[in-house]
């Protein structure tokens, strides 16, 4: 490959997060302006975030053949930080805080290419606007799909620090058998 | 060598989507009835086999084998079944099925599937890309 | 590493219809009620007025010419100075295209009066439709914020244009880029 092609490539690869990122700011704009108390945007964030995720999870396990299949909480901790986050959002990830007997726990996004190019004003946050919910939601939504059902928030950012996502795992969630069948 | 048919099931155990290549002999059932007992049978076998494990680890049930045709199960974690009959001495088949998984990720994952829930899957388009991947295979005819 | 780009304009336009669908029921609702007042000497146009509300494709649009008007900054960063209105559109269908549609177009035709035809066999919002005419009119929500992006750039180089989309055959799609006059 030549430098020039290479080169092209790291930018087309910059430009479709910068395409992401600001189609999400412009978004969150527009949703701002829809509704009137900023806490119903991030509740609107977080199901859009959930459809996304739930989306993702096929995507990433189609892509993804030996990613082993998760049994606990501190396997699937392994598998956001270490292949799902860096894969989607392109930043690196850890976990940290374990609490609750490994039923809690944060994830440390090292960046957060969701607000690398926007300002979120302080008074929005004050009012309750989660900007990065769409990521704990897409979360939810992928664990969702198979299977674990967590609830997980973005825990308020204070300028200057990294992003943390809280997720607090709820239970095994079990097929439904179709009617007339017994397990 | 042959591939006989394959099913693409939801968690829910409805039938995504079907087809066969060099199925000679029909099961003299409606679809639908077939269908059913294809998804119960892999349940029952499943259920089965985790009581009779001699080990309390995770076990996954791979395939069935007969004298004339062997049946692989792939099971995503997020609950997608995909079935497929071939010949009982088929390899690569786990392969295949990952490929046919991939391939209706993405059919799901489409523009036309992600905005309106309403729309029928679009079924000849997926039609077209299992029968591609399962016509290069080489256990294919 | 790719962002899901694709999924997140998915979600986007899926949350655009709702709160269109959403609207015009309140819309209707209030008409009904308003309507049980009897309030004859009130101006025909004022309801419409008071609701004046945006459908899912023109918000998708807005949402996309803002976004436009900053990413034509990062790609334009490094380019000699474009001074003609021809450099400026061949601009958007190579440099722009490539970076923020992954591809070139495959094709630019213009009458010299300011007007543009941009032609692009397998656009990338379209690209995961099944080929061919069914799903014609969905697909034009996946083209209402590209053809903003299209519209946001031109403006931030000092081009006021009007961008609308021709579909005839999935994903062929053709842009008309039409200059307005200053």
């Amino acid at each position: 490959m030549s430098s020039k092609t290479k080169q092209n490539l790291a930018d087309s690869k910059k430009m479709s997060a910068e395409l992401f990122c600001l189609t999400y700011g412009a978004m969150v704009t527009e949703m701002l302006k829809d509704y009137e108390d900023p806490k119903d945007v991030t509740i609107q964030l977080d199901k859009m975030g959930f459809n996304m995720g739930s989306r993702l999870a096929d995507d990433f396990l189609a892509k993804n053949a030996n990613v082993p299949r998760c049994v606990d909480t501190r396997q699937i901790a392994d598998v956001l930080c270490r292949n799902a986050i860096p894969c989607y959002l392109g930043v690196n990830a850890t976990v940290t805080n374990w609490s609750n007997g490994d039923r809690d726990f944060s994830i440390i996004l090292e960046s957060n290419p969701l607000t690398e190019l926007v300002q979120v004003p302080p008074h929005l946050i004050s009012a309750g606007l989660s900007y990065s919910q769409l990521i704990a939601g897409a979360i939810r939504g992928a664990l969702e799909a198979v299977h674990f059902k967590v609830f997980a928030s973005a825990v308020p950012e204070s300028s200057n620090s990294n992003t943390e996502i809280r997720i607090r795992f709820d239970q095994v969630l079990k097929d439904s058998i179709p009617a007339g069948e017994d397990d | 060598m042959t591939i006989y048919n394959v099913y693409i099931f939801d968690r829910e155990g409805q039938c995504l989507f079907y087809d066969e290549w060099f199925r000679t002999k029909q099961s003299g059932l409606s679809k639908i009835q077939e269908y059913k007992l294809v998804f119960g049978m892999m349940l029952s076998m499943k259920s089965f086999s985790e009581r009779l494990a001699t080990a309390d680890s995770n076990q996954t049930v791979n395939f069935y084998k007969t004298s004339t045709y062997k049946m692989t199960f792939l099971e995503s974690a997020t609950g997608i079944k995909i079935l497929i009959n071939t010949d009982p001495n088929a390899n690569g088949i786990r392969e295949l099925l990952h490929k046919i998984y991939q391939a209706w990720t993405e059919t799901a994952n489409s523009a036309a599937r992600l905005i309106s829930s309403e729309t029928e899957p679009d079924e000849s388009f997926l039609k077209s890309r299992v029968k591609q991947i399962v016509t290069k295979h080489p256990c294919y005819v | 590493m790719a962002f899901p780009f694709d999924i997140l304009h998915a979600e986007l336009i899926r949350t655009a219809l709702e709160s269109e669908k959403q609207r015009s029921a309140a819309k209707s609702e209030f008409h009904e009620v308003f309507n049980g007042l009897n309030l004859e000497h009130i101006e025909d146009g004022l309801i419409q007025k008071a609701f004046l509300h945006t459908n899912a494709e023109t918000k998708l649009e807005t949402i996309g010419f803002r976004v436009g008007r900053s990413l034509v900054e990062k790609v334009a960063r490094d380019s000699p100075k474009l001074v003609t209105e021809l450099e400026i559109v061949k601009f958007i269908c190579k440099e722009f295209w490539v970076s923020v549609f992954g591809k070139q177009v495959d094709n630019l035709r213009t009458n010299h009066q300011g007007v543009y035809v941009v032609q692009d066999s397998r656009f990338t919002t379209l690209r995961t439709f099944p080929e061919g005419t069914q799903f014609i009119k969905d697909s034009a929500y996946f083209l209402a914020l590209p053809c903003g992006l299209i519209r946001g750039a031109l403006s931030a180089l000092n081009i006021r244009a009007i961008v609308t989309p021709t579909v005839e055959s999935l994903p062929a799609t053709k842009f008309h880029i039409q200059i307005q006059q200053k």
